[in-house]
């Protein structure tokens, strides 16, 4: 039996069939007075003293944090490099570089616009993306699109829309989107991490590419560093932005229930992706951060390798 | 997916600054707009229907007369929702003053016979945090994100254990 998400809300909405009483006259009958009223808390003046004592504290706390850094410099310079170079490492380690040079691709996305909210909330919104640029395409069914090329990234399910109209995604919503290319009769999202369902409802008929989200809850299951680091970031795709691509191998093997998402079998004309892939989005705005050091990594791998830029 | 709201949060806020003046027409407007899901969720909480019918009753009364302390802060349909919540869970505390508050969320009361006993199961399979979240989005039909303020959690983990316990339902509803 094939439930849809909306086949157990109804399910659920359908618990309490008992009829409503209507209890109006009790509300207009009751004895108001009984009811108490929340008052928002008032702010209290704080007297002097208790300001001078906290004052006096902070005073005394800055000094002393002063004289300790000062002697932790002097002293132990040598120290705290090591401590900083730690600290490197530790993000190093949840960033799993290894795990994304494993990776089968590996590119730049742009989004270019909003191309269309679909018909039903479930659905969600389709983005037009570019991919600017590819820094690895080992194998064919892996591909990514052609430079230049247009596709669709949809979002689906709940999606929260900023002032602007574009909707805000949680990295961790955004951070495992199956790539894959199809030629689109019919728009095709990845339902449930386990099937493959079709969006009836959505209205683009053309050659497009289509990043599937899974359900955030393949993560909780995927428990690696990598989702880690994703959980508390945010992703606000939006136009004239670039996103970074990692094509993510994953060496566990695929489990029942909500593992990974499996192979999506598409018709003919469609590529295929394999069950250990995953891809994961990340923004590049921030030059800074340890992403675009990973860039020049792979940069370098591909050079390495001696891959022809396309 | 849940376009039966009638009301806009906007109408909902000067409904409840009218009923801040006293205006039990607004009231009633509310009333009109919410008996049915108050209701619901007051009962999905504590499966009983007099309780149930007592929260919600009371419930319209603290809009009425705290309905001047309202900030919107909150959509006012998650601000109602919360009243519901914090009700039903003293209630629900009053009721079982020495059990766990998660035991209390499986304990029914007896006079909710009326209910099916399968159904009844459905919702016991889901955690006390679980059950809320589903029900809040259910019966009170709220964005996650009001979900996530009103139970003070992040709304990542509200989508995701949303999506779990439905996932959950779903395994349980095809045995």
């Amino acid at each position: 039996m094939k439930l849809k998400k909306a086949d157990i809300e109804k399910e659920i909405k359908n618990i309490y069939n008992a009829p409503v009483p209507d209890y109006w006259n009790k509300i207009e009958n009751a004895d108001v007075t009984q009811i108490p009223i929340v008052e928002n808390p008032k702010r209290r003046v704080m007297p002097f003293y208790r300001i001078a004592t906290v004052a006096a504290c902070f005073v005394l706390v800055l000094t002393f944090s002063i004289i300790g850094a000062t002697n932790f410099f002097s002293e132990n310079s040598n120290q705290s490099n090591t401590n900083v170079q730690k600290n490197c490492m530790d993000l190093k380690n949840i960033m799993d570089y290894e795990k994304i040079i494993q990776g089968n691709n590996h590119g730049i996305l742009s989004v270019d616009e909003l191309r269309s909210q679909t018909l039903e909330n479930e659905y969600g919104f389709v983005f037009k993306i570019k991919v600017t640029d590819k820094y690895k395409n080992v194998l064919q069914y892996y591909m990514l699109p052609d430079l230049n090329d247009n596709f669709g990234l949809m979002e689906y399910d709940d999606v929260v829309i900023d002032k602007n109209g574009y909707p805000t995604a949680k990295a961790i919503d955004s951070s495992s989107y199956l790539l894959t290319k199809v030629i689109v009769e019919e728009i095709y999202y990845l339902g449930d991490a386990l099937n493959i369902n079709r969006g009836d409802n959505v209205e683009i008929v053309e050659k497009c590419y289509i990043a599937a989200q899974a359900s955030p809850y393949v993560f909780q299951q995927n428990e690696s560093k990598h989702v880690l680091f994703c959980m508390e970031d945010m992703i606000k795709l939006e136009p004239d932005k670039e996103y970074i691509i990692f094509g993510y191998k994953n060496n566990e093997k695929e489990s029942s229930g909500y593992g990974h998402l499996r192979t999506a079998g598409f018709r003919e004309g469609i590529y295929q992706v394999d069950k250990e892939k995953e891809i994961s989005f990340y923004e590049v705005s921030n030059k800074d951060s340890m992403i675009n050091e990973c860039i020049d990594k792979l940069k370098a791998l591909r050079k390495q390798n001696g891959m022809v830029e396309e | 997916m849940y376009s039966s709201n009638t009301m806009t949060d906007k109408n909902m806020e000067e409904f409840i600054k009218k009923t801040a003046n006293g205006d039990m027409t607004a009231l009633k407007s509310l009333y009109d707009e919410l008996r049915v899901p108050v209701y619901k969720f007051a009962l999905s909480i504590v499966k009983s229907p007099v309780s149930a019918e007592d929260i919600a009753q009371e419930t319209f009364l603290r809009i009425m007369t705290n309905a001047q302390t309202y900030r919107p802060k909150l959509r006012p349909r998650a601000w109602i929702f919360s009243i519901v919540r914090n009700l039903a869970i003293s209630e629900l505390r009053n009721r079982l003053k020495t059990v766990d508050i998660e035991e209390a969320y499986h304990v029914s009361d007896t006079s909710a016979d009326f209910l099916a006993s399968d159904d009844l199961t459905l919702l016991d399979f889901l955690k006390s945090d679980e059950r809320e979240i589903v029900c809040l989005r259910i019966f009170a039909d709220l964005k996650h994100y009001d979900i996530a303020k009103i139970l003070n959690m992040p709304y990542e983990q509200v989508r995701w254990k949303y999506a779990y316990s439905l996932k959950k339902l779903k395994k349980h509803l095809i045995k």
